[in-house]
């Protein structure tokens, strides 16, 4: 257990290392995935270990990059401090959000959260304190170059990324993550044995607006310009669950796979597909919502179970021996 | 346990046997629509308490109440001398209740060890009880300990079974309340949990059953309730009961043809 984690602080040094040395247009490729990695294992607790589908992730992007960017402008605050707001407005959003919405099952917590979005969304165009529809400008790093401003955020959401990775992977080996899928496979049952589900459920919840939170509050300073309808949208969303679906839900390695192979693929079929003219016009801005969309559906038609699913199925049933007393060996048992 | 509204004994070392006492409980999902109207029972130590009645009568809601999965509207719920009506479900457990519900509650995905684990949830921070609860239980059930890394959902349905109730017992319990064991299980599983009723009862546990199944329930039964439309009706050991037994059901078959 120890030498695994070792062997994740070395990944994640090497990894900051290699972006030094790379060029700045090949890191700024990345710097998408290494976001949406973050936000995917966020996701993932409540989304994949749980059960519960949370089509929320925008909201909590959204609250945690206008918490930062209002800290930073509206409050003259730093960057760490900026990063801290939108953190906290993110958690309290979610805390709001959980104790409302995860005593409904089922689709009516899919619901909820996805219209929150919209909610949050319409709030931001209409208040003062995030500037409407204007957006806003966030400070620039003007002494440092663009080149190097890309590695840094780079390294910034890689960092965010493999450290919500680990949590995934610890929380996985844990009695408490044993909880979460004993809560998606028969709640009720999981209440009987004395499981407060509601905290639990809630817990999962708050971790998702924690990375999303910060995701979103470094998103904003690396756009350097926000405005509602950019940042609060479904198409975040989208993309977080595809991601994580794809890979694999309830599992920490899912997301890992999943999110630079749902990038890569939606990045050739814009190439592919955006070469060609409809009536005139290249095929519309929507594409890529068109791509995510069929993409969701194939994954739950074919993958029900992600990437991670699949390769499970043909190693066998119960090819997860190596997994499991892993984890029967860090309880001690 | 941290947080609990009240004191809660050690179950575990608790050998006391307790009662179990439903007191003019009423309670039901909508306001004046009760499911349950001042229903009063009580269940004895080294006693299998069978609760019958027609269908929709409040039998499951009985159990739900007095395990704190449904709050009841007036009345209290007594274990032992203690007042347990407002207690959450988790502290019941830690009381030495525990409740199995119908149909099948193991957790597919996980294996023996972690759903044995779930049954030690409200020990999880207590290590000594849960290494001294997981021994007594694989000492009974050695077959789970041998199965221990493999996934619940890959075992036989018997095995199944054995799980769900060596999980029900992890905390040594000394009431029992079990939820319409014969719906929706086969009928062998249906026998591999009767004849642990009957060995529970015999350890001096206190046991109330629900259950279509009339005649099954009735032959392992010490003393019996019916219940119609949320109200207590007849009741008496079995031996007395038993005549009448005819009688009573066919009453309900009527009731659930005529309005």
């Amino acid at each position: 257990m120890k030498s695994r984690m070792l062997m994740m602080v070395l990944v994640t040094a090497a990894v900051v290392l290699v972006s030094w040395l790379l060029n700045s247009g090949i890191v700024s490729l990345f710097v998408p995935i290494a976001m949406y990695l973050a936000m995917a294992q966020g996701w993932n607790l409540l989304g994949g270990y749980g059960g519960y589908l949370n089509l929320g992730m925008a909201s909590f992007f959204g609250l945690g990059a206008f918490g930062a960017a209002i800290a930073a402008v509206n409050w003259n605050q730093s960057l760490p401090v900026a990063l801290l707001v939108g953190a906290v407005v993110a958690i309290l959003g979610g805390l709001v959000m959980g104790l409302l919405s995860l005593r409904l099952r089922g689709a009516f917590f899919a619901i909820f959260t996805f219209v929150s979005v919209f909610v949050l969304e319409a709030i931001a165009n209409t208040v003062g304190i995030t500037h409407g529809a204007l957006g806003i400008t966030l400070p620039t790093f003007s002494s440092l170059s663009y080149n190097t401003l890309t590695k840094i955020w780079f390294d910034a959401f890689i960092v965010l990324g493999l450290l919500a990775t680990v949590v995934v992977w610890l929380v996985e080996r844990s009695r408490w993550g044993s909880s979460l899928v004993a809560i998606k496979e028969d709640e009720p049952a999981a209440e009987v044995l004395g499981i407060r589900t509601m905290r639990v459920k809630l817990l999962a919840f708050l971790f998702a607006a924690l990375v999303g939170g910060l995701a979103g509050g470094l998103y904003a300073y690396q756009q350097q310009f926000i405005y509602p309808s950019t940042i609060f949208t479904d198409t975040v969303t989208l993309q977080v669950v595809l991601m994580a679906v794809a890979g694999g839900g309830g599992s920490w390695l899912g997301p890992v796979i999943g999110t630079p192979l749902v990038m890569g693929i939606s990045a050739l079929m814009r190439l592919i597909v955006g070469s060609v003219v409809v009536f005139g016009n290249g095929i519309p801005a929507q594409l890529e919502l068109i791509i995510y969309g069929l993409m969701l559906v194939a994954v739950g038609m074919f993958l029900p179970n992600g990437l991670v699913g699949l390769v499970k199925r043909w190693r066998g049933r119960s090819a997860t021996p190596a997994a499991t007393s892993e984890r029967l060996e860090a309880r001690g048992a | 346990m941290i947080g609990s509204s009240a004191p809660i004994s050690d179950a575990a070392t608790n050998n006391t046997r307790s009662s179990l006492v439903m007191d003019k409980i009423t309670a039901g999902y909508h306001a004046d629509q009760w499911v349950l109207n001042g229903v009063s029972l009580r269940a004895e130590p080294e006693r299998v308490t069978v609760v019958l009645g027609p269908n929709g009568a409040g039998k499951s809601t009985v159990l739900k109440v007095l395990y704190g999965l449904v709050a009841p509207h007036a009345g209290s719920v007594r274990v032992g001398d203690q007042d347990i009506t407002r207690l959450p479900p988790e502290a019941r457990l830690a009381l030495g209740l525990a409740y199995l519900p119908q149909g099948h509650s193991v957790f597919p995905s996980l294996t023996v060890q972690e759903n044995l684990e779930m049954g030690l949830w409200i020990y999880r921070h207590d290590r000594a009880r849960r290494e001294e609860a997981l021994e007594r239980c694989f000492a009974e059930y050695p077959v789970l300990k041998d199965l221990r890394a493999k996934l619940a959902g890959s075992l036989s349905g018997g095995q199944q079974r054995l799980l769900e109730v060596a999980r029900l017992m992890l905390p040594n319990p000394t009431v029992l309340l079990i939820d319409e064991p014969s719906v929706g299980v086969a009928p062998n599983l249906v026998d591999i949990l009767y004849e642990h009723i009957v060995r529970w009862r015999n350890q001096g546990k206190t046991v109330l059953l629900v259950d279509q199944n009339v005649e099954a329930a009735v032959s392992i039964a010490d003393y019996v309730y019916t219940l119609e439309s949320g109200r207590n009706r007849l009741d008496g050991p079995r031996d007395e009961f038993e005549g009448r037994l005819r009688e009573v059901v066919g009453q309900w078959l009527r009731l659930d043809v005529l309005p």
